[in-house]
């Protein structure tokens, strides 16, 4: 028997401990895979053996493999083996890896009830306390349901660090078995009186979370939470309190008008910038809640909105941040007080931060107004020349369209200046936007009938620069998309046109063949509209060298688009080609055909509304 | 609530990673690389806060350790730093001008140490004496038992 012992202690001198695997990995960089799966090996043994403070060591060794990525489900029972053990030091090592690596799912969780039962009403306070933080991670609806009356009472223990850690695992209890609320509740309430503060504000905690879900419930706590906040110096419990209660005015105006004084000098008289930040949201929250119409309405937002500029202007990138995401809040409701610091807003545009820079876009969009879209769209641009080549630039466009186009235009006073920047913003190479710059070309030409020659003659330039748009940057991009808006622009209202046959031989020019199919499908059905246009008109001037010209350069050019790969494409060029030998037939055999084939295009396309289908009524049948 | 904190070196090696909210371990592996690649990439100028899936991270560097943390969207971003600055502090006078090789070779002390400041979640403690006194006397309970371990071993006890 000695002698097993004495052996057994030999082999035991050469295990490694949790020291020498750290270092024995670090010091194994190049053959680290090859180094812990002989460390896995050894473990696996050092968990057959009989003895415990060996197995915890080895469960401690699997703890940190765990946080490289290995997997170490599969020691369940050892862990909990070792959870088990009288001795603090290995329990401790056991609820650890418990922590890391159980879940809800875990099979061997079932066997951990009694377990954990004993510990938690053990004697040594840290046995009991070991058992409480670990709960917290890897309880489950099981454990959760058997364990819930033991937590309890531990809420009554006579140990302030006990009743801290149980009153914040009751929260955990009540996620996963909410049965446990209603009983538990009463006993949670009293800890709100607890002597300790400490307990009071894991109480205040427990019960914030709670209220956040459910807020009704929790209303007829207000009187009690008015009073802690009102006598209470600890900012951590504070802004939990102010927190719920910006959770609970919603449901109870008359409480949002108590706390606007507690909250404002509060603001007034901080230092510490967490608790700031959040009374001006609560406040935000509490007037957004109540109606206007308060005498103290205004001047509690502007003062919100004055500390928020402080905040803005600070050079901590953190709090400028948050002084943004605030500002955003007030200025849903509350636009004009926002709109006063639009300078500010400009300015944070520069930041070499880009979650600023995204947020003081955010906040561009709500404070524009028929005045100042054109000063703060120039500002973007600039902004747009000076990010080339970043996703922040494509930001920027989108943003710029957001702003133009909100609410059908309601800032745009000059539409002729819209489409120029429409223009302008097709010169961005590498954009994602391209069908969106696309759709406000066509939006506009559609709709605003007073412009659409201005538009037009854009868009003929478009047609003509194409080579330029659709430069070597254009495969990563979507910028020929403006062209489909062009083509089409071109060809629907092709009677403003100042020189249609000029924009016709830019549509068959040779490089449109390597444009997206779909466009250059658009392309050519454009090409029918522009040739029946000018068709129309050359047949009344008698102006047979144009209509030979334009016939002769469809005949010839579209055969390159019949052989395209496309099939919409090559269908539409077969189609309009055999149009157009046809037409050429009735010109040799002396037949006018303009009018008829001006017929073919026809009537005003108008916007449809999204919702327009289903006033159709539905046949019968 | 929070609902989990990662500790993480400059070169991307995981140093700490405790969750409040029980994850399968292949959701854990995926959500830990995502998050350390995008705060990896973010420049030192750039604010401590960013948005990601539908929680807020927090984040802040000490050293060649980067401390971050997730917070669900009600939760207050400044508390959660000063959750991390605290955090600090505890390790700071738990190790005496704590490096990130005494969170190496001490992993488990630092879990031990973060489980004195916030169970479940959130924050137990807000007293660092008291956090710091839980631990030396778990400390000591483990001396004690080490010391009557071997005391027994030789028969001595």
């Amino acid at each position: 028997m000695a002698l097993r012992k004495v052996k057994g202690n030999l082999e035991r001198m050469f295990d490694k401990n949790l020291t020498d695997l750290v270092r024995g990995i670090r010091n194994n960089k190049e053959t680290e895979s090859k180094y812990i799966a002989q460390c896995m090996e050894e473990i696996k043994s050092e968990l057959r053996q009989d003895n415990l403070a060996v197995k915890a060591n080895a469960v401690a060794k699997l703890t940190y493999l765990q946080m490289l990525g290995y997997d170490i489900s599969w020691a369940g029972f050892n862990i909990i083996e070792v959870m088990s053990s009288p001795k603090f030091t290995y329990k401790r090592i056991g609820y650890l890896a418990a922590a890391q690596c159980f879940h809800q799912d875990t099979e061997v969780l079932m066997l951990t009830t009694n377990m954990i039962r004993k510990d938690l009403n053990s004697q040594n306070m840290y046995d009991s306390g070991t058992a409480l933080t670990g709960l917290a991670c890897f309880i489950s609806s099981d454990l959760a349901r058997d364990l819930a009356n033991d937590v309890m009472t531990l809420l009554t223990s006579t140990k302030p660090y006990l009743r801290k850690k149980s009153v914040l695992l009751l929260y955990k209890v009540f996620l996963k078995f909410p049965e446990a609320l209603r009983p538990a509740f009463p006993r949670l309430k009293e800890k709100l009186e607890d002597p300790d503060p400490g307990v009071q504000s894991a109480a205040v905690n427990v019960i914030c979370e709670l209220a956040r879900k459910n807020p009704k419930n929790y209303l007829s706590l207000a009187p009690v939470f008015f009073k802690l906040m009102t006598s209470s110096t600890n900012n951590w419990m504070l802004i939990k309190i102010i927190k719920l209660f910006g959770a609970l005015t919603p449901l109870e105006p008359r409480l949002g008008k108590k706390l606007i004084e507690p909250l404002t000098n509060l603001i007034h008289s901080t230092s510490a910038m967490s608790l700031l930040y959040e009374c001006i949201n609560t406040v935000i929250a509490v007037l957004i809640s109540i109606s206007s119409g308060m005498p103290n309405h205004n001047a509690s937002i502007q003062l919100c909105v004055q500390k928020l500029r402080i905040l803005i202007e600070d050079s901590d990138q953190n709090l400028k941040y948050l002084g943004l995401l605030a500002m955003s809040k007030i200025l849903k409701t509350h636009p004009k007080s926002v709109q006063a610091h639009k300078d500010l807003v400009l300015q944070c545009l520069d930041d070499k931060d880009e979650s600023i820079r995204l947020r003081a876009l955010d906040l561009l969009y709500g404070m524009v107004s028929k005045k100042t879209v054109m000063e703060i769209v120039r500002r973007l641009m600039t902004h747009m020349d000076r990010a080339e080549g970043t996703m922040y630039r494509d930001e920027l466009l989108q943003k710029i369209i957001l702003i133009c186009s909100q609410n059908n235009f309601q800032y745009i006073t000059n539409f002729e200046w819209y489409i120029s920047v429409l223009v302008e913003l097709c010169g961005m190479e590498g954009t994602q936007h391209g069908s969106l710059i696309a759709s406000q070309l066509m939006d506009v030409a559609i709709r605003v009938v007073a412009v659409r020659e201005f538009t037009v003659g854009q868009m003929a330039l478009l047609l003509e620069n194409a080579h330029v748009i659709v430069g070597p940057a254009a495969a990563r991009s979507s910028i020929a998309e403006v062209l489909y808006a062009a083509a089409w622009i071109c060809g629907e209202f092709s009677n403003l046109l100042s020189n249609p046959k000029a924009s016709l031989e830019a549509m068959v020019r040779g490089k449109v063949v390597s444009l997206p199919g779909h466009i250059q499908a658009i392309y050519i059905h454009n090409m029918l509209k522009l040739y029946a246009c000018i068709m129309a008109q050359a047949e009344e001037e008698d102006d047979t060298e144009m209509i030979e010209e334009i016939t002769s350069l469809l005949q010839e050019r579209l055969p390159l688009f019949v052989s395209s790969g496309d099939l919409e494409v090559q269908e539409r060029a077969s189609c309009i080609l055999q149009l157009v030998n046809y037409v050429a037939k009735c010109h040799k055999a002396g037949d006018k055909v303009g009018t008829d084939l001006a017929l073919l295009m026809s009537g005003e396309l108008n916007p449809v509304a999204p919702k327009a289908q289903k006033k159709v009524p539905i046949p019968d049948g | 609530m929070m609902q989990f904190m990662l500790l993480f070196s400059r070169q991307g090696k995981l140093r700490l990673q405790k969750w409040y909210i029980a994850h399968p371990d292949k959701l854990k592996k995926k959500i830990t690389r995502e998050l350390i690649t995008t705060i990896l990439s973010r420049k030192p100028k750039m604010s401590s806060f960013l948005e990601w899936k539908e929680l807020k991270i927090v984040y802040k560097r000490y050293a060649s350790l980067y401390f971050c943390c997730a917070i669900e969207e009600d939760d207050n971003e400044l508390l959660a730093l000063e959750v991390i600055h605290r955090y600090v502090e505890l390790l700071d006078k738990y190790f005496g001008s704590v490096c990130e090789l005494d969170i190496i070779f001490n992993f488990e002390k630092a879990y031990f140490m973060l489980d004195e400041l916030m169970v479940g979640g959130e924050v137990c403690e807000t007293s660092k004496k008291n956090v710091l006194k839980a631990i030396a006397s778990q400390d000591l309970l483990q001396e004690d038992e080490a010391v009557e371990g071997a005391l027994r071993e030789f028969g001595l006890y």
